[in-house]
């Protein structure tokens, strides 16, 4: 239905893909040019501050669930209303890439500050070395606890982590043996939170250093000869190239567009901005896996950019878990499903109530609420190509401005990208 | 109309986790009946015929010959090889069911997933199973006692499924699993979803099903998938309705105006369809007693089943999705308390639906990926394992007749350290499905699955 055929169409697909949207004018007042908006999508001086700022997210082991929900569902929101007012979108959009892709929850996790922490981790690194990413996430405290690291030892190693790490962070199903999960597991025992610090380290005596054979490479025995093992080993470029051209480039990326991105990135030696630039500048020169359906979160953030509404984070949460998709929250270790999974009906019912949230709590001189018919209304809403019939004649059965917002907001002009 | 039963007055006895209650319950009155006649889908490969119980350290009572003869002990066909002639299959089969044929039934396929640890649900009262098992494992005393047997028992949070075993209507499949299964969870929900050992079908076993029996005015709530939407409900043709909480699924609840509802209804078939689904659950919803906390997530979402099934005639398949059963750390609280929510949502969803008067025409079965490691893992836990065990629940069951438990979990029996499997999936979606399908539809279970399996022997399909 929508597709990237037109300027516009691409210069609001890469607001998506990069970002969280465009606001109301961005459209049609700024650049004209795909390669302006990339850049500067992909350039702009990071955020004086991230959603978290200084607060102290910590909540001590043992504390009551209470206020530990409470305190990670603030932290929740907070990320949430960052996305959808940054100037530098990219670097967020990117973390909620990477906590999809590197899953961790936070039920068990159970410290706000640990998902906190593992955050700032994809907003630093998820455009740096994979490396030193997957180095990090490895030994990251929401991850140990996530995957039970945190549990494993020489003598009793769990595979939980390790059989994880190969599957669905970096190699993919197929490439690995279970000897390799089980070298994984020895080799990555050890790592542990150290009580009060919150801050994860190693304890020589819970390890097992015995150099095993994994992936192929002999003499793996820690975190760092693991991570050199995955690095080293040939699915890994195409594999972490795919994750990230289905959100870039689309879910229909010709192999041919993964095959070019993952060579630069193995010749950067797994530089993950190099990695994106390819993938955008592959969309720039007509690459097109075809259009998404923007996720609940990334949706919602986007609803908010151009309504510039704030409505109450405690209304909106209930319906963001029905459409199936809270921050922090993921459904497993897999991650959110993506693609067709959107349209279901649970879904499709959550998100027509935020929209009534949204529309309700939009200001009034918001272009979207000030725009005369269904044509400006489709420009408030940075939708170029108009509305298609299906979509005017909803628009024209309802009374107010704000019901005929809450009726644009999940269209699939909107929604679709 | 039906109204909702009362919950049950608290139990305080009843076992929360372990350590609470050493209580065990005996079924005394139905004697001890004899599982070595046990009939396995796969030969076993340490012994090249059929897997027997395993030994039982504790049995003092010679085992008595059943009421029935148990089924052969094994299957002429090769170990995973489809059999041509599905031993179910009756003297005369409609050559394409319709949506008619299906006789009223709904099935409910309560998914456990994370890969629910068999040898703590189903626990072989074994040596094996203690040496296994130093910190994890079960004391016998505190086992619910199976009618029939003495090999096993089951997980003391299982209580409140007594009365259901003791009339015979809980029959439990045991070794289950794929024939090349995988400890991954998502290869493994694949081929669970699928119904194949491949998990490629871009289709579900229930979306096939539904496919197969779809007329032109099916009735919106006919597939339900309640806790989310599910792979397994994944079909061509026909839809299904995914409901992740009902609380919030409404379009009006937070004072939205109809025209508001109708004109998000109008802008496409998947929005018109959740409005309709939205105002059918509304009617449904005032049936429910009020939540409480302490309510889990199988004993919440099989009321919901269990009003659907009141109030919607045509309803045929409803996929209940729970999780949290990756027990890798810590299990013995967290089993406890996901089992103990098993058991009480299905003794309530079986009295509700007696209530309502739709027990003959319901069926429950559970799945899950995979059984978890026979020996527990030092943190507590269990790794990803092979076979696992899964329960089929109903009035349609005659498990006093067939023995309770069919297969074997045998931990001096390992293959890489997991639980054998024994039997094919497909056997319980075939058993299944023949039943919904009335007990005329054993070509179309075949069709559906690609081939015919043995058919597990607690349901006679012709029987209501």
């Amino acid at each position: 239905m929508v597709d990237a055929s037109t300027t516009e169409q691409l210069i609001v697909r890469l607001h998506r893909r990069l970002g969280f949207g465009l606001r109301s004018g961005e459209l049609t007042g700024a650049s004209a040019e795909p390669a302006e908006h990339a850049a500067a999508l992909l350039d702009a001086p990071a955020d004086d501050s991230d959603a978290w700022g200084d607060e102290d997210y910590t909540v001590e082991p043992g504390a009551d669930i209470g206020g530990r929900r409470r305190l990670g569902l603030l932290a929740i929101g907070r990320w949430i209303d960052h996305m959808a007012a940054t100037d530098a979108p990219c670097a967020d959009r990117l973390a909620w890439t990477w906590h999809g892709h590197f899953v961790s929850a936070f039920p068990e996790a159970k410290n706000p500050q640990f998902m906190v922490d593992q955050m700032r981790l994809f907003r630093s690194l998820g455009r740096g070395s994979f490396t030193a990413l997957l180095r990090a996430v490895t030994v990251d405290p929401a991850m140990l606890l996530y995957l039970d690291g945190n549990d494993s030892t020489g003598t009793a190693p769990n595979e939980n982590y390790s059989r994880e790490v190969l599957e669905l962070f970096t190699l993919g199903g197929g490439q690995y043996t279970e000897d390799d999960i089980a070298a994984g597991a020895s080799a990555l025992s050890g790592w542990r939170i150290a009580r009060g610090s919150g801050t994860a380290s190693f304890v020589a005596r819970r390890h097992d250093d015995t150099p095993r054979t994994y992936l192929g490479t002999t003499g793996v025995h820690d975190v760092d000869t693991v991570v050199a093992a995955i690095a080293a080993h040939g699915a890994m470029p195409v594999f972490i190239a795919r994750m990230l051209a289905r959100e870039i480039v689309g879910p229909a990326v010709a192999d041919d567009v993964v095959e070019r991105c993952a060579s630069a990135f193995v010749e950067s030696d797994f530089d993950l901005d190099v990695l994106l630039r390819e993938l955008v500048d592959e969309v720039l020169a007509g690459a097109d896996g075809g259009s998404i359906v923007t996720a609940p979160v990334p949706w919602y953030a986007a609803a908010l950019r151009i309504t510039g509404a704030a409505p109450a984070w405690r209304e909106v949460l209930p319906h963001l878990q029905a459409a199936g998709q809270v921050p922090w929250l993921p459904p497993n270790v897999s991650g959110w499903p993506s693609g067709g999974a959107w349209t279901n009906a649970s879904t499709l019912v959550g998100c027509c109530n935020i929209a009534a949230l949204v529309a309700a709590a939009t200001p009034d001189d918001a272009a979207v609420l000030s725009a005369v018919d269904a044509r400006e209304l489709a420009i408030a809403m940075c939708v170029p190509g108009g509305w298609s019939a299906t979509t005017e004649a909803a628009l024209a059965t309802v009374t107010t401005r704000r019901e005929r917002l809450a009726v644009a907001l999940v269209a699939p002009e909107f929604t679709t990208s | 109309m039906s109204t909702w039963p009362p919950p049950a007055a608290p139990d305080p006895d009843r076992p929360g986790s372990r350590g609470i209650s050493r209580r065990a319950l005996v079924l005394g009155s139905l004697g001890a009946a004899t599982v070595s006649g046990i009939a396995v889908i796969y030969a076993s490969r340490s012994s090249g015929g059929a897997t027997s119980a395993p030994p039982s350290s504790i049995v003092t009572t010679p085992a008595t010959t059943p009421a029935t003869p148990p089924p052969p002990p094994t299957t002429t066909s090769p170990p995973m090889t489809p059999t041509t002639t599905p031993a179910t299959t009756p003297a005369t089969t409609t050559p394409t069911a319709t949506a008619a044929s299906t006789d009223g039934r709904v099935l409910v396929v309560l998914q456990l997933a994370g890969g629910n640890d068999a040898l703590n649900t189903l626990v072989p009262l074994t040596g094996a199973y203690h040496d296994a098992r130093p910190v994890i494992g079960l004391d016998d005393s505190t086992l619910v006692a199976l009618p029939g047997t003495t090999a096993y028992g089951l997980h003391p949070s299982l209580g409140p499924l007594g009365p259901i075993l003791a009339a015979g209507n809980l029959g439990i499949a045991a070794g289950i699993g794929f024939e090349h299964p995988n400890r991954s969870h998502f290869a493994s929900l694949d081929m669970w979803w699928a119904g194949n050992p491949d998990g490629t079908t871009g289709s579900g076993w229930l979306g096939r099903w539904l496919d197969a029996t779809a007329g032109p005015d099916d009735a919106l709530l006919r597939a339900a998938g309640l806790g989310g939407n599910v792979p397994a409900l994944r079909a061509d043709v026909s839809s299904s309705v995914a409901i992740a909480e009902i609380e919030q699924f409404s379009l009006t609840s937070a004072g939205e105006s109809d025209a508001l509802a109708a004109a998000w209804a109008s802008l496409t078939p998947a929005h018109a369809a959740a409005r309709a689904a939205t105002q059918q659950i509304a009617d449904l919803a005032a049936l429910l007693p009020p939540t409480a906390d302490t309510d889990g997530d199988v004993t919440r979402r099989l009321r919901i089943a269990a009003a659907l099934i009141a109030t919607e005639p045509d309803a045929r398949v409803i996929h209940v999705a729970v999780s949290g059963f990756d027990t890798h750390a810590n299990q013995l609280d967290t089993h406890a308390a996901l089992l103990a929510d098993v058991a009480r949502g299905i003794a309530e969803f079986q009295t509700a639906i007696t209530a309502s008067g739709n027990a003959t025409r319901t069926m429950l079965v559970t799945t899950s990926e995979f059984g978890r490691r026979i020996e527990d893992n030092g943190s507590a836990g269990t790794d990803h394992g092979k076979a696992g065990v899964q329960l089929v629940v109903g009035a349609g069951v005659r498990a006093l007749d067939s023995g309770v438990v069919f297969g074997t979990l045998d931990p001096a029996d390992p293959i890489d350290g997991d639980l054998r499997p024994v039997i094919d999936p497909r056997s319980l979606y075939a058993t299944a499905l023949d039943w919904l399908g009335g007990g005329l539809a054993a070509e179309l279970t075949d069709q559906v699955l690609g081939g015919g399996f043995e058919r597990l022997p607690f349901v006679i399909p012709t029987r209501g």
